[in-house]
């Protein structure tokens, strides 16, 4: 939780006002001496952090390993359809086989990252 | 990518395009091996190229060029936005020569793009342009062996030891044939890497 806080660029005090959560108590939580927070905080937090509520529920221990790989999957799906009915944006590989794999779905949905300089994916 | 005077970014691989367009407005789409010779005249394609003389032709031609550990089931991809062109190639790629082979696939498809902004598309609508950009490939590295094995030849036939001079015609003619068949079976040597690869 700090080291995503920290990526944020976000202090103790913002996450507080932003969250609606104690500043102690997120503390608490990063250094482990609090037990996972109730999902409605977590889902506070992950928007505050501008990640998939899911990620947060698995990294807490509500949701199974499995579902976090299905949302990952879903992920990297949702955001390589995005990718292919953008008009503006073009790629092809130069394929072994017929079918597309999932890295290379989500190698494409990262050039397309780069490139646009949107992002799609959040963690997966 | 070179900015022009107005501010705008400058397409090099538009302008080769509207150049081959122009020139073969009357018989479109053109043959892939006319599009290849015009390719390697313009982009300066030589048959053995080193990745970073590659990476530097491409760079000439605003497109970014790099090598990458690439998912198993691909050997490159190109992306392509507003003016920023990027291919990345596989870098475990065992079969000789089958960098360039992969640049030239890409950057058909590269072309494909800029033919169909200029409403001039070479692919029909059951046509792959899979199947053409190695058409292409193939047709290029051919292009670029035809010119470049004359100047080798030259070089052995200036050798005046008679049977050294022998020898080197021998060892040209034994690279040229496996030049050749590398071009036409690329394909066939890239899958006998990957098996090994495995």
């Amino acid at each position: 939780m700090r080291r995503l806080r920290k990526s944020r660029g976000l202090t103790l005090k913002q996450v507080e006002t932003q969250a609606k959560v104690s500043n102690a108590y997120i503390s608490q939580i990063e250094r482990g001496l609090r037990r996972p927070p109730h999902p409605e905080i977590l889902r506070r937090l992950a928007k505050t952090y501008d990640v998939e509520h899911r990620q947060l529920l698995i990294a807490a221990g509500y949701l199974e390993e499995d579902s976090a790989e299905a949302i990952k999957r879903r992920q990297v799906e949702e955001a390589y359809q995005h990718v292919i009915t953008d008009p503006s944006f073009r790629h092809g590989t130069r394929l072994k086989g017929t079918r597309v794999s999932l890295d290379t779905k989500r190698l494409i949905v990262e050039m397309y990252e780069k490139l646009t300089e949107r992002k799609l994916l959040k963690g997966a | 990518m070179q900015l022009l005077t107005d501010g705008t970014e400058k397409n090099p691989l538009l302008d080769f395009c509207l150049r081959v367009v122009s020139q073969d407005v009357e018989k479109w789409p053109p043959k892939e091996e006319a599009l290849a010779e015009a390719f390697v005249d313009w982009f300066g394609f030589h048959s053995f190229l080193t990745r970073d003389a590659m990476k530097q032709l491409c760079r000439a031609k605003g497109v970014r060029l790099s090598f990458d550990s690439l998912p198993q089931d691909i050997r490159g991809i190109h992306c392509s936005f507003q003016n920023k062109k990027e291919i990345v190639i596989t870098e475990n790629e065992l079969a000789p020569c089958a960098d360039s082979h992969t640049l030239l696939h890409e950057f058909r498809e590269l072309l494909e793009n800029e033919f169909m902004v200029l409403g001039r598309a070479t692919i029909g609508a059951k046509d792959s342009l899979e199947v053409q950009a190695e058409i292409f490939a193939i047709a290029c590295r051919i292009e670029a062996g035809k010119r470049q094995f004359p100047v080798f030849l030259e070089m052995a036939s200036s050798v005046e030891k008679r049977w050294v001079r022998y020898l080197g015609y021998a060892c040209l003619g034994v690279f040229a044939l496996a030049y050749f068949f590398s071009c036409i079976y690329m394909r066939q040597m890239e899958e006998i890497g990957s098996e090994a690869h495995r």
